[in-house]
């Protein structure tokens, strides 16, 4: 582990155990964290960004199955924690806000309530009005009236407050990391430009560490300091945000930047990538890619491509990346 | 350009209640929406959730019925049309909707679903004429093999396919235009284009007119092309003119907010975003509108005036805008 690596997630492969057979959804997957920073992880449907998100805390569900990797985080091994450990690590240090989270809320709880259970299941010496004081601080900090707030139940509060709120309860506990899994997804722009005002924010007030999955790589675009793609359960391309929008390696990389519509490019620029997302059952003999990919060759259909690193900070898995390369930076307008 | 429909000042609302004891509320989900669609046109409708844009697009299609106001199919009333009339109005006006899982019968396969509004129509005779049908249909949506899609079932295919099922459902009993209800947004980023083109194409090869609902002006962008956009606000068009003039020139604060929370692909822009012009980001309640401008408690350049009078939709800049200080708004930068 570098110094400034807060958690390293070593070739963790999950497979979900199903009647038809073993659904390999992550494959081998390794990812280093620095302190501090930003990581977008962009991804279809069914690539396996969720999966991931969930390894780092051990709450894969049945019919998933961590079978293989480590995922360390300072000197412990999250996946060997025993119950009562993996419960001080949750929320403590990793905090995750999940996909659809607005909607995650108990009815019948008031949003104080709520901060005083998270509290309550996590530490064993707090006041309420310890934790109802902390709480206000955060529900400051994502813009919320926490005099109004705090007394409110969730149906009292719309989409985007109640994913506000969701974002202060997750730091209730000083998580160092915090995930956020498909933060916007469902709420209108207006709603999502703002909760990223907010986390750029929180990022800059509190040092977090933050990973978001997202399949719109446009939205981490604003925020992320390095970018991972995923496809079929592999991390296909990493690097910095930069690199990952104007001179992606990844056929893949390159296709979706190409397939987002823009308000100010040619039209004529926007292409779509052909074909489907991949079936996890039924996985190519070769490159995962490659039946969708206009840069496939004939060694792309029968051996899979290993992690080439072009430099310390950019992995790409992929056999003719030169020759995206050599199609040039993304031209805009 | 002949026009094709044409809705004129509607208006929709609904009764609420504002408490358990109270009496009913009226809440009006569309106050005095007008609007033309040429044949063969692209039209966008934008707007976040609550601001009625679902609402138009079911009240044109006759799914709802407005409180006050018209609607003309070619000319023709929808509220007084004969049965004959009625059948291919319905027939003709088709709806594509957001949640392509709900808008399938999960236990009935493909073919299933899609032969019966055909025969309903009289579109085709049998099962025999419909699957002939369907296979030419299937060919042009890019369904292959064609066999194959027909067998399956709704959670067998992908968003994007299953979204292509139901263009095809819309194109199979010969439409004239197309209320496209967010079709794309719960579809794969990588998939999104490929679909839109497929609506530009049904546009194109078959003169069918769409109204595509939408939230994200990206899409709406792509597809309309040399067509209109209509943005909404609370139940009422704020702006409304050619695609290309509205977005090169947007002048209505709310339409500009919108344009500086859409996430830009160009990552330069992206990181050097300012903070959203608006003074709140909360939508006020629909049941409860502010008074004059309902834009008002939220714009950055509010006046008295704007607090007092709600402002008309009124001609400027080759576009209609309901705003009181058109001539005072800076002009947007991307």
């Amino acid at each position: 582990m570098k110094v400034n690596d807060i958690l390293k997630i070593e070739d963790i492969t999950v497979e979900f155990i199903l009647d038809s057979g073993n659904l390999r959804a992550l494959n081998k997957v390794s990812l280093d964290v620095k302190q501090g920073e930003i990581i977008g992880l962009v991804g279809e449907s069914g690539s396996g960004k969720t999966t991931l998100t969930s390894s780092i805390l051990n709450i894969v569900s049945r019919p998933g199955k961590i079978m293989n990797g480590e995922i360390w985080y300072g000197n412990k091994n999250i996946l060997e924690l025993d119950i009562n450990r993996l419960n001080q690590f949750r929320w403590k240090e990793v905090s995750m806000v999940f996909q659809a989270a607005q909607n995650a809320m108990n009815p019948i709880l008031t949003i104080q309530d709520h901060f005083i259970e998270t509290v309550a299941a996590h530490e064993k010496n707090y006041s309420e009005e310890e934790v109802a004081n902390k709480a206000a601080k955060l529900l400051g900090y994502v813009r919320l009236n926490p005099e109004r707030v705090l007394k409110s139940y969730p149906h009292e509060l719309s989409g985007g407050m109640r994913q506000r709120a969701i974002i202060a309860l997750s730091l209730i506990t000083d998580p160092k990391i915090l995930i956020l899994d498909e933060p916007t997804t469902a709420l209108d722009v207006i709603t999502q430009a703002y909760i990223f005002e907010i986390l750029k924010e929180l990022h800059k007030k509190l040092n977090l560490t933050m990973i978001m999955s997202t399949h719109d790589v446009s939205v981490v675009g604003s925020m992320a300091d390095r970018i991972a793609v995923m496809y079929a359960g592999e991390i296909v391309e990493i690097t910095d945000v930069f690199t990952i929008f104007n001179n992606p390696h990844h056929p893949y990389t390159r296709g979706l930047i190409m397939a987002t519509p823009s308000l100010t490019d040619d039209l004529n620029n926007r292409k779509a990538i052909k074909g489907n997302p991949p079936n996890l059952m039924e996985l190519p003999k070769g490159c995962n890619f490659a039946p969708r990919c206009e840069y496939c060759i004939a060694k792309c259909l029968d051996t899979k491509p290993e992690a080439t690193m072009i430099n310390e900070n950019h992995m790409v898995r992929c056999h003719n990346y030169e020759e995206v390369i050599a199609r040039g930076h993304i031209t805009k307008s | 350009m002949d026009t094709l429909l044409k809705v004129k000042n509607i208006d929709k609302y609904y009764k609420g209640k504002d408490g358990l004891f109270q009496t009913n509320k009226q809440v009006g989900a569309l106050v005095d929406v007008s609007l033309e669609v040429n044949k063969g046109e692209i039209i966008a409708l934008i707007g976040e959730s609550g601001c009625g844009k679902t609402t138009l697009g079911k009240i044109v299609t006759g799914l709802v019925e407005p409180t006050a106001g018209e609607i003309f199919y070619n000319s023709k009333d929808i509220a007084k049309m004969t049965k004959t009339e009625r059948n291919q109005f319905r027939r003709e006006v088709q709806m594509v909707h957001q949640d392509s899982y709900a808008a399938l019968n999960p236990s009935r396969t493909i073919f299933d679903s899609l032969k019966d509004p055909m025969i309903r129509h009289k579109v085709v005779k049998n099962k025999i004429e419909a699957r002939k049908k369907l296979e030419e249909l299937f060919e042009l949506v890019g369904l292959t093999p064609v066999d194959q899609f027909m067998k399956k079932y709704p959670h067998q295919l992908s968003g994007g396919q299953r979204q292509r099922v139901l263009l095809t459902r819309a194109l199979s009993v010969g439409p004239k235009l197309i209320i496209a209800d967010e079709p794309v947004s719960m579809v794969d980023v990588s998939l999104r284009i490929a679909l839109l083109d497929l609506m530009s194409k049904m546009n194109k090869e078959f003169g069918i007119s769409f109204i595509y609902i939408t939230h994200d002006l990206a899409t709406a962008r792509y597809i309309v092309k040399g067509g209109k956009i209509g943005v909404m606000y609370l139940g009422k068009m704020v702006e409304l003119g050619e695609l290309e003039k509205v977005l090169e020139n947007p002048r209505h604060p709310y339409l500009q907010a919108l344009l500086s929370a859409i996430p830009a692909v160009d990552i330069e822009i992206s990181r050097k975003r300012r903070e959203l012009p608006l003074k709140s980001v909360e939508m006020p309640n629909p049941a409860n509108p502010p008074q004059g401008c309902r834009f008002n408690p939220r714009c950055i350049y509010a006046e008295d005036i704007c607090e007092k009078k709600e402002p008309e939709l009124v001609e400027s800049r080759g576009r209609v805008i309901a705003c009181h200080l058109e001539e005072k708004i800076p002009k947007w930068t991307y």
